[in-house]
């Protein structure tokens, strides 16, 4: 006598769980659209093909981290130290390019900065279990401190015009760092969906014990997914120094933020065990768009914190909302 | 040394960690610094401390209760800027209150949409945050708002009773904290809350009400912080205080109270403040420069919580 | 038929804690083929004995052989790679993950090395999960699953590893008649198949339907091992107790007897729940509610105490409307509700026993006073202790030091002192050994004839039978039966429960 309960809870390809990250996608996406729609009747510059490549080059920087950060959010974890690492990252490529060291090894040096960076706090959170808020809270301290010291409080100019290129070129037409950034989802999408080590992830991060009593070890895991938050954070401090070329250790003050703003905006839950790659793509877009239109429509910089902030409270006010119509328990999002 | 000794000392290690930490700081600072020990020193140590202490009583009792605010930074300024305005106006004691009435309607409003709007508290005030800053900067206009009034610079850089006045208002602030936690039903219920908040709801506890209230009394902590504030550096603006909510939750965190809600100590969080700020004193009087002081300040946050977790994880003593 | 080798066999498990000791020389072994069931009360050293056997604890001393092979685990992975699989009593599935996701979490198919093999997952999985009965999709998270349904999946889990002997830990306490029969029904195939199961329960009725032998412990020692059909249950009890257990001969109330009506439910529904439910509770009784699972009993108390909004109809405490619409509000009108799972939604883990106790209600003020008193809350203490026969060193002690059935006793406690008149109890001796069991019933008793109106839903119909007065009989969220004082035996109960939900099914 088998329960007729089960049965009754067909997915099909679209399980609840898809379902719901679909809609968070959709939602942003129909936001995107109303502003890109009401800001370009207002200025028509808006809906220019510089303008539009101007916003896929500003997305990238948070789209790229955002992936990093959307895996350690899944792990149930936090990286508070991103915005120091792309610092960081930065100076080292710059300085190191603008010493004459070929552009291929100053963007790797940068990039293992970061992953070294991003392994010392994976150490730090599953050797002396360090919650990875506080880890990390410690590493930006310690990132900009290495940064302004190995910069010495100055600051450098990238003159190499290959590097500044990367910020510059396109490819069919689409701007070089957004490429990079959709090669980037691709990669954290196939690693996060179709690995074991990508499921292990949600696993840890949605039951911990049982992730353990399952065998998987947890400290490599940990060690790994913060290294890619760190490597994350280094592209963007690659594509920071080719955009403006101009870098010193005080850039990137504040970036963590916005780009965790990013991540949940996407419809990555802070309670981990999932995560909504495509929608961290799709927040940062729609987050470069806002600050372009209200640049483009000559508003001042403090209404983009305003728009931002706002966005955040509305977009998971909603969530709430559209998780308590479903039955399901919105007590899970948050601490 | 002794079986009964050795363990004594052991147990009081590990329940008093960050006290102990401190005092032997102390100790070693006094040994080998002759700058130290001098009265400016030590007044500007516990003077500085306050700023951070004062928001940090606020927040730990916040953090028990299972949520953060991250709005605090903005929150310090508004206050600041808001007694700054009106000091001239009505006198010294009408732009306190008003600072701290002004702390608790925002704290209130961050209490309003974590519970009412279910978005969770770090979203909620990493968004109020952005909105605060947008609001202190439209109504500064980017300026700075200077201060001349003598007896409100005096709370920031006077003493009273011997003691920098800042610091007196923190352990005013502390003692009133440490009751409410501890003396009080709503104390109880803000541990109960934390520790496990779908049982505090069948047991009958007010849990909006309890989260709102506990938001207001970090809005009114940092509304006081940013009056003195204010008053220490003469002026009030949008960005004083960057960084401000994350050096708070550092000194909650050092000074031992869980990011897990349900169990926290006060005495903890007052140690953690001024341990930071020591940190720091100790660095510039050994000559240290402002770079590494960034590095030794992030390692000295990962340490001490390292310590803890590696004393957890070998010793297997209670917490 | 039992094989008499024992595939695994422990032989003078000594295990201590510290200064504690938890075992002192236990003898089990489990043979290939047979459902060894292992019985005593809390503190008796079951759950300690499986954890060792399932590789989380060392021996202190004592040997295990597999297989007449002397082994050593050194952690839970070695035993189960050694072919022990174990069914916790607390899940280790991830909620948000699929069924697939979870069943071979840690050891999933591969292609090409790192990626993950998806229709050989499904494949494996959907397997296991027929052979348990389970007809689900694979790709279900399994949040979306009921207890019941989790709980196979675990088991899959546990199987999904071929294991030789599988220990099986209280697997029917939180599952209702149905459920229990689909799990034994499990259990005989594994029987089958020559797989050993270890089978804890606290649940005797189940231990002599399933096991081929039992084994008792008491006191951290083996007191005996019986062949099922050399035992009655009283003998059994005795051998757990060391004592006899105390007959609460209950004299049930005339139909008629007692005092005024003190609740009263007319017309009661929540969508999807219940609905159209009548019936009262009089002061001084002590009213049951069976049902199976949709029947929507636990829904109901829920909704008396504010968890839940009912869509239609009323109810009133004493005359006046209760509309509680949160649990404040209930317990401000004299209503208490014990929820059936203490761990979420009862006990406060950080917060001591005492103030675990005094959560709902100060003493002497029905929840006004802002300051907390300590020499009030001492002095109330030391009589709801008495009342409930509280087993605790101190008031102060963390409640999770407490053992299952006197954490239950600090909750029930809380009807005490937030003098409700009104008690609604879902599950209440759920996890409760023995003794606290009869400590609580009498309590019950004692509180019911104090005058209070006392509503126990429980799916243990012998409980029901035991402890009330009458017992309402509810199926697929309707009152289909109240049974009075003279029909009120475990069979009746069972039997009204079973047979109404036949008649709906076949209805419809």
């Amino acid at each position: 006598m088998s329960t007729a309960s089960a049965s009754l809870r067909r997915p099909g390809r679209l399980s609840p769980r898809r379902l719901l990250d679909a809609m968070q996608s959709l939602g942003l996406l129909a936001v995107l659209v109303v502003v890109f729609i009401g800001v370009s009747i207002a200025e028509p510059r808006f809906f220019s093909s510089d303008s539009i490549k101007a916003i896929l080059i500003n997305s990238s920087m948070l789209a790229v981290c955002g992936f990093g950060m959307t895996l350690a959010i899944a792990l149930r974890g936090i990286d508070l130290s991103v915005g120091s690492v792309q610092a960081l990252a930065a100076v080292v490529a710059a300085k190191l390019s603008s010493t004459g060291t070929p552009l291929a090894l100053a963007i790797a040096a940068a990039l293992l900065a970061g992953v070294i960076a991003g392994a010392l706090n994976g150490v730090v959170i599953s050797q002396l279990r360090v919650p990875a808020f506080v880890a990390t809270l410690g590493m930006m301290s310690i990132a900009r401190g290495v940064a302004l010291i190995y910069s010495n409080g100055g600051s450098f100019l990238v003159s190499d015009s290959s590097f500044t290129d990367i910020s510059r070129d396109s490819i069919a037409g689409v701007p070089l760092p957004f490429v990079i950034t959709l090669l980037a989802l691709l990669a954290a999408w196939t690693l996060f969906n179709h690995t074991p080590f990508g499921r292990h992830i949600a696993a840890a991060g949605g039951n911990e014990d049982a992730a353990v009593a399952s065998g998987i070890r947890l400290a490599p895991l940990v060690i790994i997914v913060f290294a890619i938050v760190g490597l994350t954070a280094a592209m963007a401090g690659v594509l920071l120094t080719a955009q403006v070329a101009y870098i010193d250790g005080t850039v990137g003050v504040g970036f963590e933020l916005n780009v965790i703003a990013v991540v949940v905006l996407g419809g990555t839950s802070l309670a981990g065990g999932r995560g909504n790659l495509l929608g961290t793509l799709l927040a940062a877009i729609l987050i470069a768009s806002i600050t372009g239109a209200l640049n483009i429509l000559g508003v001042a910089t403090l209404y983009q914190y305003l728009a931002v902030g706002l966005l955040l409270i509305l977009a998971l006010a909603l969530q709430s909302l559209r998780d308590r119509l479903a039955g399901r328990s919105s007590a899970d999002g948050g601490e | 040394m002794s079986d009964r000794v050795r363990s004594a000392l052991t147990t009081v290690i590990a329940r008093y960690t960050i006290e102990v930490v401190l005092v032997t700081l102390v100790i070693v600072l006094l040994l080998t610094s002759s700058d130290f020990g001098s009265s400016q020193n030590l007044d500007g140590v516990l003077r500085q401390s306050a700023f951070v202490g004062i928001g940090a009583a606020g927040m730990t009792l916040l953090i028990i209760s299972g949520a953060f605010d991250l709005s605090v930074a903005p929150m310090l300024a508004l206050c600041g800027i808001l007694a700054g305005h009106l000091v001239g106006d009505v006198g010294l004691i009408l732009a306190i209150i008003a600072a701290l009435i002004f702390g608790g309607l925002l704290g209130t409003l961050n209490g309003v949409i974590v519970t009412r709007l279910r978005v969770p508290a770090f979203v909620a005030t990493l968004g109020m945050q952005y909105v605060y800053l947008a609001v202190a900067l439209a109504w500064t206009n980017g300026a700075v708002v200077v201060i001349t009034n003598t007896s409100f610079l005096a709370l920031g850089a006077g003493d009273a009773l011997g003691i920098p006045t800042p610091f007196l208002f923190m352990i005013g602030t502390y003692a009133v904290c440490w009751y409410l936690l501890w003396r009080t039903r709503y104390g109880r219920q803000v541990r109960a809350l934390g520790s496990n908040e779908r049982a505090s709801r069948v047991a009958g506890i007010p849990i909006n009400r309890v989260k709102v209230a506990t938001f207001a009394l970090v809005g009114v902590c940092v509304g006081l912080a940013g009056v003195l504030l204010a008053a220490l550096v003469s002026s009030a603006d949008s960005t004083v205080a960057t960084g401000y909510e994350l050096n708070v939750i550092a000194a909650v965190v050092v000074g031992g109270t869980s990011l897990n809600g349900g169990r926290g100590t006060l005495v903890g969080s007052f140690t953690g403040a001024i341990f930071f700020t020591l940190v720091s004193n100790a660095l510039d009087l050994y000559g240290i420069g402002s770079y590494w002081q960034y590095v030794a300040t992030g390692l000295v946050l990962i340490t001490a919580l390292g310590v803890e977790g590696l004393r957890r994880r070998f010793w297997l003593q209670p917490a | 038929m039992a094989d008499s080798a024992p595939i695994l066999a422990a032989h003078g498990i000594v295990k201590r804690f510290g200064g504690v000791q938890a075992l002192g020389g236990v003898d089990f072994d489990v043979r290939a083929g047979e459902v060894h069931a292992l019985v005593g009360e809390n503190g008796a050293g079951k759950s300690t004995l499986i954890k060792i056997l399932g590789g989380l604890h060392k021996p202190t001393e004592g040997e295990i052989e597999l297989r007449s092979e002397r082994v050593s685990f050194s952690g839970p992975l070695a035993s189960q790679r050694a072919g022990i699989g174990v069914v916790a009593q607390e899940f280790t599935l991830v909620p948000k993950l699929s069924i697939a996701e979870n069943v071979l979490l840690g050891r999933e198919p591969r292609r090409l090395w790192a990626l993950l093999d998806w229709p050989a997952l499904r494949e494996r999985t959907s397997a296991l999960l027929s052979e348990l009965g389970l007809e689900a999709d694979p790709r279900t998270p399994v949040a979306s699953l009921s207890i019941a349904d989790q709980q196979l999946v675990e088991i899959a889990k546990a199987l999904s590893l071929e294991p030789t002997v599988l220990i099986m830990d209280e697997p029917s306490a939180a599952l209702n008649e149905s459920e229990v029969d689909r799990l034994f029904e499990v259990v005989s195939a594994l029987r089958d198949r020559d797989v050993g199961v270890v089978y804890v329960s606290h649940r005797l009725e189940e231990v002599f339907r399933l096991a081929d032998r039992i084994t008792v412990l008491r006191d951290g020692e083996r007191v005996g091992t019986h062949d099922k059909d050399s035992m009655s249950e009283d003998e059994l009890i005795t051998e757990m107790l060391g004592r006899e257990l105390e007959q609460h001969e209950h004299e049930p109330r005339e139909a008629g007897d007692g005092g005024e009506a003190l609740l009263q439910v007319t017309g009661l529904s929540l969508d999807g729940a219940f609905s159209d439910v009548d019936f009262e509770v009089r002061a001084g009784e002590i009213l049951g509610v069976a049902g199976l699972v949709g029947s929507g009993r636990s829904e109901l108390t829920r909704a008396l105490f504010g968890l839940l909004t009912p869509t239609a109809g009323s109810a009133q405490i004493d005359g006046t409307a209760l509309a509680a619409t949160e649990p404040r509000a209930a317990l401000a009108a004299g209503v208490f509700l014990l929820s059936e799972d203490r761990k979420s939604d009862g006990l406060i883990p950080d917060l001591s026993v005492r103030e675990n106790l005094f959560l709902t209600a100060s003493p002497d003020d029905g929840g006004s006073s802002w300051r907390l008193r300590a020499d009030a809350e001492t002095k109330e203490y030391e009589e709801v202790r008495e009342f409930l026969d509280i087993r605790a060193h101190s008031p102060e002690q963390p409640i999770p030091t407490l053992s299952g059935g006197n954490q239950q006793k600090v909750l029930l406690g809380r009807a005490l002192t937030s003098k409700a008149r009104v008690l609604l109890l879902n599950e209440p001796t759920r996890g409760v050994d023995i003794g606290a069991k009869s400590d609580i019933y009498a309590a019950l008793r004692k509180l019911a004839s104090e005058g209070s109106a006392v509503l126990i839903s429980s799916s243990d119909a012998l409980e029901l039978s035991q402890v009330c007065d009458r017992c309402l009989v509810m199926s697929r969220g309707r009152a289909i039966r109240m049974l009075g004082p003279s029909e009120l035996d475990e069979d009746t109960i069972v039997a009204t429960a079973v047979r109404a939900r036949a008649e709906e099914d076949a209805a419809s």
